[in-house]
Formats: structure tokens, C-alpha cells, sequence
């Protein structure tokens, strides 16, 4: 298959889960209530502690995770509920394509939302952390998780199993890239600068997972 | 005819599902040619679904070999040369007619498509109805989006389970008369039935029925 072709089967299956989200309304207007509400309650509570890196950090790694857990429910499993799964699995793209497109719809979701939470909680914390690095450390965790709720969600989707299944087996996939995103926000937050292996670690542990799922893309879907 | 390459071929095809002690199918072989069109029926239960899903590569099964114009049926190219209508319409709910046709349409690689000139969506009437939401759809039209865009790529085989559900008598004999406006064409249809479709067997249907997971033939 071409790279165009490749490229616009991409395009299409991503603006397909845009519309049916923007006009189903009920998940995106959940998702943006929940950051918003999340955003609040973890701003008022950093502006009162007396360690507000504590309360921005420990907010900034489990709501996106809940963030990306409604994302790829919205995105694969309701495709699976509602028997369209069987339309994706029948096209001429390969299921590699597919995947990448669940996957990219699901980061660019959660990024959105995770974005709007970290900026609220930031706001309403009154606390500046270096936003910079922060942000580089938002978009490689949330690339992490995504690709795990993308993974897990193929899985319950291929399984059949139930929802709850999705949100334990993110939590589980999210445990090693946890270990090692969590001290590099300490260290970032506390203004520390990344070492270069801090850095290809959280570069390198999303791209695997990345790959992995790809690789597995034709049996799960 | 005869010496006309099977556009399908189904070898000695065995499934069972985990976890089910009985087969639902046992060693169905079969071929289908270019323009034939073939009706499977059976009860509800009989594993007319199964067949179909493993033709359009969406099942595997146990024991057995199935070729799709040669190919694997899970293959690229083979899925170009399958149109499949399951029994559960596959366009979105969220979606205008048009946007879930255009949809397809590009990831078929049907660039430029435009469902009035669609002869198939003339025939069906889904010209009519391009720019109403698929949920605000009864359940028939819905099944005549899905057919349109099943038929979108124009495949060489068309894969209907039960597709007169949900239709009225008119619409069948209009999908029926496509159908054999199809075959004159060079593709082939096969379509399942819970019961015996007699208009379908009077348009040159080959007539199969599945009792106890082998085919029979009604009328050839």
C-alpha cells in the first residue's frame, strides 16, 4: 500500500471517530467536566498544601490515565459493542493501519484533555512549575498510556470482556512507565534539568510500545 | 461455465467455537464462480452465519482451507475483491448516509465517489435519504445504506447474511433484481436465508441448505 493511501486511510478513521464524538456529545462533554472538575479540586488543593509539587505531580499522572481509559473506550470498545468492529476488520488497510489511527485519535483526545486539566490545575494552584519540561513529560506520558488503552481496549474488545477489564489492565500496562515517569517529574518540577538518559527513557518506552502493539495489531483485531 | 476459475473455494471446512462441544460445521466444501449466485439456507442456528464470516475471512476455521480469488480471505486483496452485508448493519449511527459512504469510499480507495451516480444506491432509493443521519434510519434503510456500501468497491463477490431482514416484498425483489443484474456482471452473490426464498431460486439462485453442518443442495 502506498504511503498517500496509508496516509488518507489514516486521515479517514480518525476524522470518523471525531465526528461520531462530536456528535454523540455525551463522551466528550463527560471527558472535558471531568478534567475540569479534576483541574479544580487539584488546584485548590495544591494552593493550600504545603507541597504543591506533590499535588500538581501525583494529579498530572492519574487523571490523564483516566483521561486515556475514556478515550479508547469511546474509540475502540464501543466499536466492538456496537458490531462496526467487524466493518474496521474487513477493509483493504491491514489491521496496522487501523490501530495506528485508534492510536492517534486516542493520544490526540487524551492530550487535549490532559492539556486542559494541567493548565487549570496550574492556574488555580497559583504555583508556576517549569512548563516547559513539564509539557515535554505530558506528551511522552500521555503517548504511554495511550498506546495502553488503545492496547488494552483491543484486547477487551477482541476478548469480549467486560469494561472493567480496561481500566485494570491500563493501570497494569501503566506500572512500568510509571516507574520511571515518576521520578523524572519530581526531578523536572523541582526544576532539575532531564540527563539524556532520563530522556531516552521516556522516549524509548512509549515508541515500544508502540511497536509491540503494532506488531500484535493483526491478532487482536 | 465449468472451466471458469472458482472466484471462491471452500475445502473440507470444519468449526467449532471454544468451548462448544458440537461442530457447526463439518467439512463444508464448496465453490462459487463469477456471476454464480448461490442461497444458503437453514434454521437459525445452523452455522449459515459461520460459513459466511469464514468466506469474508472474519472467522477462522478449525479445520480446512478457504481461497477468495486465490488468496487468503483475510488478505488486501482479497478483502478488495469481498462486499460483505452482515446481519447488523456496518455504517455509524452518527453519520449522514453521505459521510458514511464517502468514508468507505476512500478507504476502499474509491476516490471521487459520488452516490447519485451510484446506480446501486439509485436502484435501493439511498440517493433519497444521502443527507439524513443513519439513527434516524428505521432498520430496512439502514440495511440499504449497508448494502450500497457494501457494493462500493465493486467487488467480485457479494457476501448477504439474510438480507431480506428488515425489507419489505418490494425492496427484496428490487435487491434480488440487482442481484441478478450483478451476476450478469460477472459477480458473484451469496446470500443466506433462514427460510426457502423461492424468488430467489426462480432468478437462478443455486439453492443450498445446511442440516447438521453440511450443505445439501436443494436446487442447482
Amino acid at each position: 500500500m502506498s504511503y498517500s493511501r496509508i496516509v488518507s486511510s489514516l486521515w479517514l478513521l480518525v476524522w470518523k471517530d471525531y465526528l461520531v464524538d462530536v456528535r454523540s456529545k455525551s463522551v466528550l462533554a463527560f471527558q472535558a467536566l471531568f478534567a475540569l472538575s479534576s483541574s479544580i479540586f487539584t488546584g485548590y488543593y495544591a494552593s493550600r498544601s504545603v507541597e504543591p509539587l506533590v499535588a500538581l505531580g501525583s494529579g498530572i499522572v492519574v487523571v490523564p490515565l483516566f483521561l486515556a481509559v475514556f478515550s479508547a473506550y469511546a474509540s475502540m470498545v464501543r466499536e466492538a459493542e456496537r458490531g462496526t468492529i467487524e466493518g474496521l476488520r474487513l477493509l483493504p488497510v491491514g489491521p496496522e493501519v487501523v490501530v495506528l489511527a485508534k492510536l492517534l485519535y486516542i493520544y490526540a483526545l487524551t492530550m487535549l484533555q490532559a492539556e486542559v486539566y494541567f493548565l487549570f490545575s496550574v492556574l488555580f494552584s497559583g504555583y508556576s512549575p517549569p512548563m516547559l519540561w513539564v509539557e515535554a513529560w505530558l506528551a511522552m506520558f500521555v503517548l504511554y498510556i495511550s498506546a495502553a488503552a488503545g492496547f488494552s481496549s483491543a484486547i477487551v474488545a477482541y476478548t469480549g470482556g467486560r469494561a472493567l477489564a480496561l481500566a485494570v489492565l491500563v493501570i497494569v500496562l501503566t506500572l512500568p512507565m510509571a516507574q520511571v515517569a515518576v521520578p523524572v517529574l519530581s526531578f523536572v518540577m523541582a526544576g532539575g534539568l532531564l540527563s539524556p538518559a532520563q530522556a531516552y527513557a521516556m522516549m524509548i518506552m512509549p515508541l515500544a510500545f508502540i511497536t509491540i502493539f503494532l506488531i500484535l495489531a493483526r491478532y487482536i483485531l | 461455465m465449468g472451466s471458469v476459475e472458482p472466484i471462491a473455494r471452500l475445502e473440507g471446512v470444519w468449526k467449532r467455537f471454544e468451548g462448544q462441544p458440537s461442530w457447526v460445521l463439518r467439512g463444508v466444501s464448496m465453490t462459487v464462480r463469477p456471476g454464480e449466485l448461490v442461497l444458503v439456507m437453514g434454521r437459525n442456528g445452523t452455522g449459515k452465519t459461520t460459513l459466511l464470516k469464514i468466506m469474508a475471512g472474519l472467522v477462522e476455521p478449525s479445520r480446512g482451507r478457504v481461497l477468495i480469488g486465490g488468496l487468503q480471505p483475510g488478505s488486501t486483496q482479497a478483502r478488495m475483491m469481498l462486499g460483505v452485508v452482515l446481519h447488523h448493519p456496518l455504517v455509524y449511527d452518527e453519520l449522514t448516509v453521505q459521510e458514511n459512504l464517502s468514508y468507505y469510499a476512500g478507504l476502499y480507495g474509491v476516490y471521487g465517489y459520488e452516490p447519485r451516480r451510484d446506480e446501486v444506491a439509485e436502484a435501493l432509493g439511498v440517493t433519497r435519504v444521502l443527507g439524513a443521519r443513519v439513527s434516524s434510519l428505521s432498520f430496512g434503510w439502514r440495511r440499504r445504506v449497508d448494502i450500497v456500501r457494501a457494493l462500493i468497491h465493486r467487488p467480485r463477490i457479494l457476501l448477504l447474511d439474510e438480507p431480506t431482514t428488515g425489507l419489505d416484498d418490494d425492496t427484496v425483489e428490487s435487491l434480488l433484481d440487482m442481484t441478478a443484474e450483478l451476476s450478469k456482471r460477472g459477480v458473484a452473490v451469496v446470500s443466506t436465508s433462514p427460510r426457502r426464498l423461492d424468488s430467489a431460486l426462480e432468478r437462478g439462485y443455486r439453492g443450498l441448505e445446511v442440516v447438521d453442518g453440511r450443505l445439501e443442495v436443494v436446487s442447482a
